[in-house]
């Protein structure tokens, strides 16, 4: 009986043990299902601010998003680079620009992309006078200046005509300067009448403002096809809750501008489960000094000061070092951008602060925007200036402010020193330069730069009507070690984009804006 | 029969705070440092707008007219329930409202269900047990929720019971687990200031005569702190909530931002730092108004509470 019993036995568990092999023989399908499934695997991330404002925003929402593409979008070293165009050429003059256009692409929305859909797109630009965006207030004239007419001139070919030479249009269209939508999607008031419908591996499909937005993948995608099915972003304006999210697991990786600051970034990869990413960012660092005033208006005394921060300190005391240190205005990641190595020289800087200060004992104003505390330590930069500023002889006093008071401070000139960023806002290497260093750019006077070089402004109205490149990019450079030596604006670093993840995502990789989302996957 | 008269008097005196709030309301908006107009144009973060441009901006906004004459404007429209554009975002501020507001009071009123329901049952236990190891613990645990900021209180919270236990979700709206952890931090620095409070009024009252006479009368202990202790010390309590509730609404918005949950209060927060008039001025309006209209039942709840002002008090 009991021998019969062990036989039974036996045989159950070699049985057992046959079923279990062939189980383990047939892996390549169980490997398919577990693929699929981490397809279908919802993931979640956060940032700051919505990233979708909805209908009344110029772009619906950012291209972080990977929902709409572009004519022309940023490629390898920072290069305009096709995207639904698929090439362009323009004549000797740099007024007639033809643009080809990609086939057998379709909308979200399952109309065609062609010549009359961006015919449809160019209507509504150029009723855009200053959209409003929370990423890049459209004024037509501004991207596409001294524009005539668009005709369509094949199926998929439109031709821009130009009343002045543009040599630099590719830039200027790069990424938000040429979005298409399809036509359905937005009406003749400019706003959209629809989610906005655009031809990305990523479709918008739900979304409630303030709270999330829902991406599904495009199936249909003619490119590299997204390799998760849907991916939430939640909006957590709250730094701290953000970094607790991420350390509960709830949210697997964060992304947009000000995702998360370094010092939370730097505890947060103090924890094994947690990596992080990170690539060149449009946005550079200033200090500005009001040069409508005693001691500023004397260029010496921007030099002094610029002597006397030591930018690697900066970076690596406050910024983990990921940031690089510069005295060049215009950022890293235009492609036009070259290194200018910072100088830092107290006894020079003191040397100058003696000659133009002499007896007097000025207490200097530094002010720094409330907003920019959640994303950066502007708080410690500020001290560190204030540090600065006592080493070589300055009193001074820090005042933290909301940033539409900060604005008028900084426009009504009641400031010693300010601190701030800016971004680039296209390819286009005039802009910044025509903003900072134009005696009446823009941001120089809104900032109280007081900043005039007739050098500077001679080059912005060549560069302006200049048709060939390799001149552009000489006088590119000019300017560009101009604004190292006549000081508008103290460049402090060029910053970069953080992704910090859960390590159970794979391919999260940072971008100049944001993350390739196409590229993320499960582990 | 009382309480008609009673309402309609209230409501009148309730017209000229109003009008008062409006005015405030408007000049809060007004009087603050910046430009409305270049934080229109500078809300992607990397446009400075011209003088020029920032001068037709303002013209668009309605900002070049005198003050009396925008003021008269935003009335008008206000008393036909337009609350106006956000210059920020171009959306009505009434559709958002309309969305924001459900998040923003079940948030408020469950803060307030936590300090009615817990401050005073607390309260009532450290009268009853004066001096011993409860009223102790009470008294300390009170003065901590009434000293520790909200902001802090959060922190905490959310690394305990989100990030160690993973019981409750940091943050986000959606269920009751979402509401637990904002409600309890908008809830501690009243509920301490109400279990102080109510202690002091409980004590006075139990050695008030009519307690020993009902006990005296064989009456159980349970019975006689509810029917004519609590509910004798309870009136200062009521108004203080009344009082409170103000700060509780005005201080979700700190918690809504902590919390990602997209409220009024956030909402208001976001039109504070980039000067959106006319968000400002309808969040002021709002929480006036409803600071009005609370006081107004917790004067209504005096009647149910109080008999002697149901018999003469104010009416007479």
């Amino acid at each position: 009986m009991f021998r019969e019993r062990k036989s039974i036995l036996m045989i159950i568990i070699t049985g057992l043990i046959l079923v279990l092999s062939l189980s383990g023989c047939g892996s390549n399908g169980t490997n398919d299902v577990s693929a699929a499934e981490l397809y279908e695997k919802e993931l979640v991330l956060a940032g700051p601010r919505d990233v979708a404002p909805g209908p009344e925003d110029a772009f619906y929402m950012s291209s972080i998003l990977y929902v709409w593409e572009p004519l022309v979008a940023i490629g390898p070293g920072q290069q305009p680079t096709p995207k639904l165009a698929t090439g362009w050429e323009s004549n000797d003059e740099k007024t007639e620009w033809t643009f080809d256009l990609k086939q057998g692409v379709t909308f979200h929305d399952g109309v065609p992309f062609n010549a009359d859909a961006v015919m449809a797109n160019y209507e509504r630009y150029s009723n855009m006078h200053g959209k409003r965006s929370s990423f890049y207030t459209f004024h037509f004239t501004a991207v596409y200046p001294n524009f005539e007419s668009i005709e369509k001139t094949g199926e998929y070919q439109v031709k821009m005509t130009f009343s002045e030479p543009f040599a630099l249009l590719p830039y200027n269209m790069a990424n938000f300067g040429s979005a298409m939508y399809s036509p359905d999607s937005f009406d003749e008031t400019t706003d959209f009448v629809t989610i906005a419908q655009g031809t990305g591996p990523f479709k918008l499909v739900e979304h409630e403002r303030n709270e999330y937005v829902l991406l599904e993948a495009n199936e249909d995608y003619y490119g590299e096809k997204a390799k998760i099915k849907n991916i939430r972003i939640r909006i957590i304006p709250d730094p701290q809750t953000r970094f607790s999210a991420l350390q509960a697991e709830e949210i697997m990786g964060v992304l947009d501008l000000g995702s998360l600051t370094p010092e939370l970034t730097k505890q947060l990869l103090e924890d094994d489960r947690f990596d992080l990413s990170y690539d060149k960012s449009t946005i550079s660092h200033y200090v500005s000094t009001n040069g409508t005033r005693f001691p500023f208006n004397d260029p010496r005394m921007k030099t002094a000061l610029s002597l006397a921060i030591d930018r690697e300190l900066l970076v690596n005391e406050f910024y983990n070092g990921y940031p690089e240190p510069t005295i060049n205005i215009l950022n890293y990641a235009s492609p036009f951008a070259k290194t200018i190595q910072p100088v830092y020289d107290l006894e020079r800087a003191e040397e100058l602060v003696e000659e133009v200060i002499g007896d007097e004992n000025p207490v200097l104003e530094i002010i720094v925007p409330s907003w920019a505390l959640d994303r950066y330590p502007y708080k410690e930069q500020a001290e560190y200036i204030q540090s600065v500023l006592t080493g070589i002889g300055l009193q001074s006093t820090i005042s933290v402010v909301d940033g539409a008071a900060f604005r008028e401070l900084q426009s009504q000139g009641e400031f010693d020193i300010s601190l701030h960023i800016q971004g680039l806002p296209d390819l286009n290497p005039m802009t910044i330069f025509n903003r900072f260093m134009y005696s009446q750019g823009s941001t120089n006077i809104a900032y109280s730069l007081g900043f005039s070089n007739e050098r500077v402004d001679e080059l912005l109205e060549l560069l302006a009507v200049e048709t060939d490149l390799e001149r552009i990019k000489e006088m590119v450079d000019e300017l560009q070690d101009i604004s190292a030596e006549d000081i508008s604006t103290h460049p402090m670093f060029h910053d970069v984009t953080l992704a910090p993840h859960n390590k159970a995502v794979a391919n999260y990789n940072a971008t100049v804006y944001g993350v390739d989302l196409t590229g993320v996957s499960w582990r | 029969m009382y309480v008609i008269p009673y309402v309609i008097k209230k409501i009148v005196s309730s017209i000229p705070v109003l009008i008062g709030v409006s005015i405030i309301a408007f000049l809060l908006g007004v009087v603050s440092l910046g430009d409305p107009a270049r934080e229109a144009l500078s809300a992607d973060g990397v446009s400075t707008p011209t003088i020029e441009e920032i001068e037709q901006k303002r013209i668009e906004l309605g900002l070049d007219q005198s003050l009396p004459q925008q003021y008269l404007s935003w009335m008008k429209d206000i008393l036909k329930g337009d609350l106006g554009r956000s210059f920020i975002t171009n959306i009505p501020i009434a559709e958002e409202f309309k969305k924001r507001l459900p998040r923003t009071f079940a948030l408020s009123f469950s803060a307030l269900f936590l300090v009615i329901f817990i401050s005073i049952p607390l309260a009532v236990l450290m009268a009853v047990n004066k001096n011993g190891w409860f009223d102790h613990i009470g008294r300390i645990m009170s003065l901590l929720f009434i000293s520790t900021p909200g902001f802090l209180a959060a922190i905490l919270l959310m690394m305990f019971f989100s990030v160690n236990l993973r019981w409750l979700p940091t943050s986000g709206y959606g269920t009751l687990f979402h509401l637990l952890m904002p409600s309890v931090v908008l809830a501690l620095g009243t509920s301490g200031v109400i279990m102080r409070v109510n202690r002091a009024t409980m004590l006075e009252v139990l050695h008030k005569n009519y307690i020993m006479n009902a006990y005296a009368k064989g009456l159980t202990s349970p019975l006689v702190i509810y029917r004519h202790a609590l509910r004798n010390s309870i009136l200062p309590v009521v108004t203080l909530i009344g009082n409170y509730f103000g700060g509780i609404l005005g201080g979700s918005a700190i918690i809504e931002t902590i919390f990602a949950i997209p409220g009024v209060g956030s909402y208001a927060v976001q039109g504070i730092t980039s000067m959106d008039y006319p968000v400002i001025q309808a969040y002021v309006l709002f929480t006036g108004v409803v600071y009005i209209l609370f006081n107004l039942l917790i004067d209504l709840l005096y009647i149910v509470i109080d008999p002697r002002i149901r018999l003469g008090g104010e009416l007479k």
